[in-house]
Parts: structure tokens; sequence; C-alpha cells
């Protein structure tokens, strides 16, 4: 008996140091979180959860939401994630009516989904407000029957960007058209240079390729016909961007084995930097990447061009792939009043604006100082878009978009053929629209 | 059989030693489990409140069935099982010798070997896929060093990425059935060695008639550790090549977590998990029927009469 | 020809110590380098300049704390795991009732669920409890992975001890609990040192329930913090490297130093005849 109660005596013990820690543990965050912000009137305290997991961002925001927090006596607890964890988690806690105050969307069909089970502000009235200084397509990608549910606080696009110190010392021009194009992979070739650094593992980047293609054989707005289902997925034009992505391929313009190579962990950055590989198709993200990866690189080598076009193609060179980041106040939150206010101010203060500039990135507003060239010819290219196509990974719903990347993935990796990716493309839109 | 003079209530008794167990298992696991198969007759993406899905019976179960990325992840799953019960164990094996004989230098050893097992998945994941890099990583580095000109893209071609990944995993998890087997070992008296030794047996001979009979038990625990344990696996193989390139090395496990997380497909993905467990179940206890020794036990039991 | 064989065994020994240690010497010197060295080209050479910055940037970045929570949560699962799976492990082992085989049936058969599966239920009644964001809300789901396999491998041990331990014990008037806990539990080390090891292991390493229940920086687990060091699109290799070194630092020189009474401790429970 003696024994058991000192077994019994041991587990209380032990629940007791549990709950203790757990105690600390809250109390600790609290008092570790904030810096410096002690309200007189009662603090609502708001999370904000994003993915600008970056250095030189995550700073940019934080500073913002200290200014934010002072000016309107409200705190502000701040959660950085990288997509995936971010995407499970928001997914968990939107199930459970955990979710942030204020958090990061990709808009599109990404964040449709959320709007249609209720689960986000309709903010088209508070809008009206501020909407002027702000990228207008940008707030269009946050709009669904008229209705807007997010602000963009920075916007993207896709150019093509290419090593100037390798075009130089080897006598090329930036390509405008396919047939320059070809030449000029020839030419790095023969010189043991891979045309494109890409890395594949996590999909996009590939699809990419593909849908720059097909916007310029078949027109800017070819996707937004497929999905409107004006046209098919079967559509020639994609069946001709899958055949030409294959041979891309075949000619040993991509690396080997891109499929595996991971853009996160920085392998086709890798080879980008080093002159193993001349020319990349990315987002603008990789501006600010780069700056920070590599400052000398960004000053001496790094140059932005635009896709080529096509020759009897519908598209043209200044059709742009774009997207944007925006803030969307969840239905669930306590503060609705003050989370707008946030997603206000992250969209239009100039702290976090200019911020962002300074770090390479592209703000939402409309109205920036930009001090470097790449940057530069980033936004240029953004304001003389003549259409401006959302990433398709977030126009189309969640689970076409996943089909999409698959198939893009397998036809680089030479696994299926344009007409039988197109097929299951078409499949899936028929069985799920 | 000798009785107590003193008597307890057996049912109390029983219950305060299960208790605790029960009581655990039942709020998370058996709850879990039964919520999975819930959620797998529903047609619900994962958002919003599960409560207003559509109900769909055994639709998802059916869809499952003529699947042919899912029957692709299970066959992926088969060839982990059996390479894992047989590099795992056996180079446990070897390596449980080592570091149980009398070589200079063994306590390093022991951490040395044991090591991989400390490295988080996360970070055994990144490690190798750098290493792997067809142009830049060390592998292929060394490989042209060597004079082999075109090495392959060990991630990214379809030949090579299932060797390339359970190379890593047994890398990985060796170490684990190592320690398992060592501590086998030690629970094996010297005595025993020491009399076979006078008697005239050679190691071998030792090692094949005595070590591995006593062994068995944690042999079999062993072993089912690693089939289970491969037949649920995620970590690595999702880290390192997301279950691509194309699919080519999914899991069952990736399946259902690309379903479930990035394809707004809950309910299916609930059931991909449902069959998984099923799956599972048949497995081990098919194992158990051939490996039977559970009613063998030398311990025997307490009952009402004692 | 003895001298072959002891050749022979070095050679081997030597073979798996470089198999298996030459990445944590490749994480060393990576976290000497610079991300912009290494970004630059310098992938696997030493460092051109001894760079001390991923360190500052460990242990700046909140580190001890995350360390912390790691131990917490993963001590205090292993040790509710040891306790109630040996119980329980007893009573399948040696008690006799009615419902043992399929109890201990129902308990294996929690092996096989697949963890992400349950990461919705299993957080919705953590937020129930109102344990979201704490560590016991950690503990409890770390605690149900490991119990079921706990669980097999304790009875499977303690079947293996000779009935004459128990019986003789009744002779001499002990109750269960006591044969239990000083006769029982003493003499299976080899298998609760297993389940240790296995238990903390996967607690120490457990990403995705972590991700989901904690949200506040002071609660983080190690993996967590790890996490920081990945960007959206970027990943500062060194420093993650870094992070990686130092969280496995401690356990492995406690392994290094521990594996003594380890060893001691798994030998003295030797079964005797």
């Amino acid at each position: 008996m003696r024994k058991f109660k000192k077994m019994a005596a041991l587990l209380m013990a032990g629940m007791m140091i549990l709950s203790a820690n757990g105690c600390s543990g809250n109390g600790a965050g609290n008092d570790e979180e904030e810096s410096a912000v002690t309200k007189e009137e009662g603090g609502n305290k708001l999370q904000l959860w994003h993915i600008q997991t970056a250095e030189n961002r995550k700073k940019v925001i934080e500073e913002g939401v200290k200014e934010f927090s002072e000016k309107y006596g409200v705190e502000v607890e701040i959660t950085v994630l990288e997509n995936d964890p971010f995407k499970t988690k928001l997914r968990t806690a939107m199930g459970s009516g955990d979710a942030p105050d204020v958090f990061h969307s990709w808009g599109g069909g990404w964040l449709k989904a959320f709007a249609d089970e209720g689960l986000v502000v309709d903010i088209t009235e508070d809008i009206e407000v501020w909407k002027d200084q702000l990228n207008e397509a940008a707030i269009g990608m946050n709009t669904f029957d008229g209705k807007v549910y997010g602000s963009p606080y920075m916007t993207a696009l896709t150019p093509l960007y290419y090593n100037k110190a390798i075009f130089e010392e080897h006598g090329l021009e930036v390509p405008t058209t396919w047939a320059e194009m070809e030449t000029v992979c020839e030419t790095l070739k023969k010189n043991g240079i891979i045309p494109f650094a890409l890395a594949n593992s996590t999909k996009w980047p590939g699809a990419q390729h593909f849908v720059m293609l097909s916007m310029r054989i078949g027109g800017a707005d070819i996707f937004q016909k497929a999905i409107s289902g004006e046209i098919s997925f079967e559509d020639e034009t994609f069946i001709k961007a899958g055949d030409m992505l294959r041979n891309m391929v075949d000619d040993g313009w991509f690396p080997e084995g891109a499929n595996a190579l991971n853009w996160d962990t920085g392998d086709s950055r890798q080879m980008f930097y080093a002159g193993q590989c001349a020319m990349i198709l990315q987002t603008s993200g990789f501006i600010s990447t780069c700056l920070s990866e590599n400052e000398e690189f960004y000053n001496n080598n790094l140059a932005l061009a635009s896709y080529p076009a096509i020759e009897g193609g519908k598209g043209e060179i200044t059709d742009m792939l774009a997207g944007e980041n925006a803030f969307s106040v969840s239905a669930d939150s306590d503060n609705v009043e003050m989370s707008i206010k946030l997603v206000e101010f992250l969209s239009t203060s100039k702290t976090v604006q200019q911020g962002f500039a300074d770090a390479g990135a592209i703000g939402a507003r409309t109205d920036l100082n930009v001090s470097t060239k790449p940057l530069q010819q980033g936004m240029d290219q953004l304001s003389n878009a003549t259409y401006l196509q959302n990433f398709i990974d977030q126009t189309l719903s969640p689970e076409l978009a996943e089909k999409h990347k698959d198939t893009c993935q397998a036809l680089l990796g030479k696994t299926m053929t344009s007409e039988e990716a197109a097929k299951e493309m078409q499949k899936l839109y028929e069985s799920i629209e | 059989m000798i009785r107590s003079k003193r008597k307890w209530s057996n049912r109390g008794t029983v219950l305060l030693f299960l208790l605790p167990a029960l009581v655990i298992y039942g709020l998370y696991n058996v709850y879990g489990i039964i919520m999975t198969f819930y959620f797998s007759t529903l047609d619900w993406p994962g958002m919003g409140p599960y409560q207003k899905a559509a109900g769909v019976g055994l639709t998802n179960y059916f869809k499952l069935f003529s699947d042919k990325e899912f029957w692709h992840a299970a066959s992926n799953n088969l060839l982990l099982v059996i390479v894992s019960v047989v590099v795992q164990l056996g180079l446990g094996m070897i390596l449980a010798l080592i570091i149980n004989s009398k070589i200079k230098g063994i306590k390093l050893l022991r951490t040395i070997y044991f090591m991989p097992m400390l490295l988080s998945t996360v970070a055994t994941g990144i490690l190798w896929q750098l290493m792997l890099h067809p142009y830049n990583g060390l592998i292929n580095n060394v490989l042209r060093a060597l004079g082999i000109h075109n090495p392959p893209a060990w991630l990214g071609t379809e030949s090579t990425v299932m060797f390339a990944l359970l190379f890593v995993v047994c890398w990985q998890y060796t170490p684990q059935y190592m320690i398992l087997l060592r501590a086998g070992m030690t629970g094996i008296p010297e005595e025993v060695y020491e009399a076979a030794t006078i008697d005239g047996a050679s190691k071998w001979q030792q090692f094949w008639s005595m070590t591995l009979p006593l062994l068995s038990g944690t042999l079999k625990t062993s072993a089912v550790l690693s089939i289970v344990g491969s037949l649920k696996y995620f970590d690595l193989f999702w880290i390192m090549t997301g279950g691509g390139p194309n699919g080519y090395s999914e899991l069952m496990a990736t399946y259902m977590y690309k379903k479930a997380f990035n394809q707004e497909q809950m309910g299916y993905a609930s059931s991909v998990a449902g069959s998984m467990f099923l799956i599972s179940m048949v497995v081990v206890f098919i194992f158990m029927r051939v490996t039977r020794r559970r009613d063998e036990g030398k311990g025997g039991r307490l009952n009402e009469n004692c | 020809m003895k001298i072959v064989k002891r050749a022979a065994l070095y050679a081997v020994a030597l073979f798996f110590m470089v198999l298996f240690g030459f990445p944590f010497v490749v994480t060393l010197i990576m976290s000497f380098k610079n991300q912009q060295e290494y970004m630059t080209g310098n992938y696997w050479g030493l460092p051109q300049k001894l760079y001390f910055g991923n360190f500052a940037r460990v242990l700046e970045a909140d580190f001890i704390i995350y360390f912390r929570n790691s131990i917490i949560v993963s001590i205090c699962a292993v040790i509710i795991i040891i306790l109630v799976a040996s119980m329980a492990g007893y009573a399948f082992a040696k008690l006799k009732f009615a419902a043992n085989r399929p109890l201990f049936l129902l308990f294996l058969v929690g092996m096989m669920i697949p963890v992400h599966t349950t990461l919705i239920p299993i957080y919705q009644l953590t937020r129930s409890f109102g344990l979201t964001n704490s560590l016991p809300g950690l503990i409890g789901p770390y605690i149900s992975f490991g119990l079921p396999i706990s669980v097999y491998i304790i009875t499977n041990f303690f079947e293996e001890v000779p009935a004459s331990v128990q019986e003789s014990a009744l002779i001499d008037g002990a109750s269960p609990f006591r044969i239990y806990w000083n006769i029982m539990l003493p003499l299976s080390k080899p298998a609760i040192s297993t389940v240790c090891i296995y238990c903390f292991l996967t607690c120490w390493n457990e990403f995705i329930y972590a991700l989901t229940i904690i949200s506040s920086n002071a609660n983080k687990t190690l993996p967590l913090g790890i996490r920081e060091f990945f960007g959206a699109e970027t990943v500062n290799i060194p420093s993650v490297l870094t992070a990686i070194l130092i969280g496995s630092l401690p356990v492995m020189l406690f392994y290094f130093f521990a594996q003594e009474r380890v060893v001691n401790g798994l030998s003295a429970g030797a079964v005797k005849g």
C-alpha cells in the first residue's frame, strides 16, 4: 500500500509539473511575444498569419505591425509559416473555429473555396476607401461575384530571368521570338551551358513553362476560356504547348532530373548562380530572394526579360502571368473592425509597402520608389502588361490545379503525351464542374 | 497451485492496471480511428464543419478500389516492407554483433552508428537531397571523380528513385534495429556461450544455433515494428520527392496527405487511411499467425483461484 | 587466421562508421559556411572563411526555448508511456481475465493507425479540452502514438518471464502490485529501454502535430523551431543544418556518456535460469 501511495504521489507531482509548464508556457508566450506594447484601453489581440518567411520581408511586416500597434493600441501576434505547413495549419484551424483574425491568401480559387464556405469576411464596402491606391488587377483576383474578399499587399509576375554576363560573353541577344530563342539555346548548349534552370519537385515551376507556352500560342485568355467552358482543355493549343514542352526536354534545355530538384532548397538557383544555366522562368519573388542570397549576382548578372512570343501564336510578349498576395479577414474573428484596419494598413502603409520594395518585392501600391535595376525592370513589365493572367494553380479549383501540376510534371518527365495530359485535365474538369 | 491466504478483488486489480492505458487509448486512438472511418463516408473537402458534409456511404471505397495511383502506392509500400525487414534487420543484426564484440573504440562506434536515428527526418531528407543533387551533389561529384561520366539524377529518374529513397530510409532506421537487437543480445547470459565454447562450438555455430533462436522474440518484435512502420511510412518520401517524379515514388500515406491537404478531398483521403489501417491489420495478423508463439509463452497467468 | 578475421572485423566496422558518420561531418563543415558562400558554388568544400553567424542565428532564435520544450514533452510522454504501458503489459501477460486476448488485440490494432489522418479529430478534441497551444495538449497525442507499440513490446517481454518467478512471490504473500513494482519492472529493463529510446525519438522529431497544436513561439518544439529557417521560397541551408546539429548534439552527448549505464542496466536485467 505504501508503494501505491508513493506512485500516486509521483503521478500527481508529474501532473502538477505538466500543468505548471503548460501555464508558464502560455504565460511566457504572452510576455515574450510582444515587444513594448502595453495598452491602457483593453488591448484586444489580433492574430496575423503570413508566409513571408524570408528574413528581409519578415522584418518588414514586423515593423509595420509595430507601427500599427502603436497607432491603434491593439496587440498583434504574428505567426509565420511557409506554404505547406501554412495551408495545413490554416485548414485545421478554420475547421474548428480557431482561425486567425487576419491571414495571407493567394486569391483565386484557393480563396474562393474559403469564401464559398462563408469563412471569409466580405470587405467590398470597406475597400472602397483605399482601393484606388492599389493595383486594380490585383484586387480583381480577390473578387468573386462582385464581392471583394481580400486586399492585396504584394503583387507578383513571372519574368524570364537571364544571366547578362553569360549573354554578353557569348554575344547573345535577348530573344523576343521563339526562333531567336532556339538560336540562343543552341549556342548555349554548344558551350556546355544548360539553357534553363528548373527545379520541379514542387511542380509549379515547370507548369509555368506550360502556361506561358499556352498563352503565347492560344492567346492570353486561353485559360479563362477553358475554365468557363468556352473551349476544352483538349484544345489544340494545349496539345501544341505540351508537345513543345516535351521537345524542350528532348533538346536538353532543362537539367537532367529536374523533376526531383527542389526549388525551395535552391537546387535550381545554385545552378543559375554558378553559371551552369543561363536562364530561369520564375516569379518576381526571385528578385528578393536573389538579393538576399547572392548580392553580387544580383548586382552584376541578374536581368529580366519576358517569355518570347511564338510565331503564329495569338499571344503577345507583353501578356503576363501574374499573381498577388493578399490578406483576408476570417469570419470567425472577434474583432472584425480592427482586423480590416490591419488589412488596410498592410496594403497601403508606406512603411510596409516601401519596405517590401527595398527588400526586392513588388508591393501592391502603384506609386513606389525603387532603387535597383532588376526590381525596376520587374515593375515596368507589370505596368506595361497587356494582360494579367492570375497564376493558374491559384485560379483553378484546388483539385484541378493539382491535376494541372501533375500533368505538367509528367510532360516534363516524358511519362505522358500531351494528348493524354489534355485528356486527363478535361476529364477531371467535366467531373467536377 | 499455491493459494494465497489473502484475497483481493481480481477485477479491481485488472482494472487498476489497465485503466490508464485504456483511458488514453480510448480517448485518442480509438476516437481518432473511428472519426477517420466516419470521415471516409463523407464527401467532405476538409474545410468548414464536417457536420454539414454529405454522407456517401462506401462510395469513396469503391472509387479507391479502381484507383490506379493508390495501388501503385500500395505496391511501393510492399517494396518498402520487404526491403526494410531484410536490410534493416539484417544489417542491424550485423551492427549489433559488431558493437557487442570486443573491439577498440567501441564506445565511439556505438555513438556513431546511432547518429542517423538522432537526426530528425527533415534534417535527413534535406541533407540527402543535397547530396543527391544530380549536378552539384556530393555523391555525383565523387562518382565523377571516380570516372563515371553520367551519374544518374537519383531522385529525378524513375529507374533510380526508389533505390535512392530506400537507401536513405535504411540509413536512417537501421540503427534503431541495431539497438533493439543488441538489447536482446544482452539478455543472453555469458555462461551460455562459455558452455558452448567449452563444448567445441565455433562462433558461427553459436550464432546460428544459439543467438538467433534466443533472439527470436526480439526479431519478431522488430519485424512487426518494421512492417507496420513501412506500411504507414510517410516522412522521408514526402520530404525528398513528394511522391514524385509524377507519383512514381508515392506511398499510401503520401497519397493520403495529398488528397487531404492539397486536393481538398478529406473524405476520400480518410478512406485511403481507413484502407491503410485495414491492410496493416491483415498483414500483421497473417504475420503473427505464421510466427505463432504467443500461447507458448512460459509466463503463467494468475487467475481468480490463485 | 585470427589476425585476418580481426582485420576484417575492423574493416567492416570502419566502413559502417564512415557510412553512418560522414553526413555529420558534412553538416559540421556546412555550419561554418555563409549562405552566400554556399550559394555561390562552394557546396561541399571547406569554408574559405570560418563563419560563426549560423551559430549566432540559431542561438538567437529562441533555440533554448524550443529545446527545453522538446525535452519536457518527450520526457513526460516517455515516462507516462512506460508507467502506463508496463502496467497494462503486466495485466495482459500475467493476469487472467476473460477480456485479456481481445483487449490486447485491440491495442495491437492501434499500431496501424496512420498518424496524419487523425490530425483533425485530435485537434478538435484537444481544443475541447482547452489544451491547444500548450505542452500538455501535445503530450497527450504523443503518448497515444507510442502506447500501442510499447504495450506490445512490454507484454511480449513479460510473457517470457517464467511463471515460477511470480509463483514464488505469491508464496511470500505479495500482492500483484508488489510483484509488478518490485519484481517485474526491474526485470524488464531491456524492454523498457527499448520503449524509451523508440518513444523518445518519435516525440523528439515529431512535426505535424506540433505544427497544428502549437501556435505561440514560447511553446514551440525543436522541429518547429528548425522550420523557422525555412523560407517560403528559399532555405538558408547552412543555418538549417547548424540548427539541426545543435539540436542533436545534447542527445548525442548524453547517449555517448550514458551508454555505460544503459548497458549495465540491460545486462543486470538478464533473466537467470
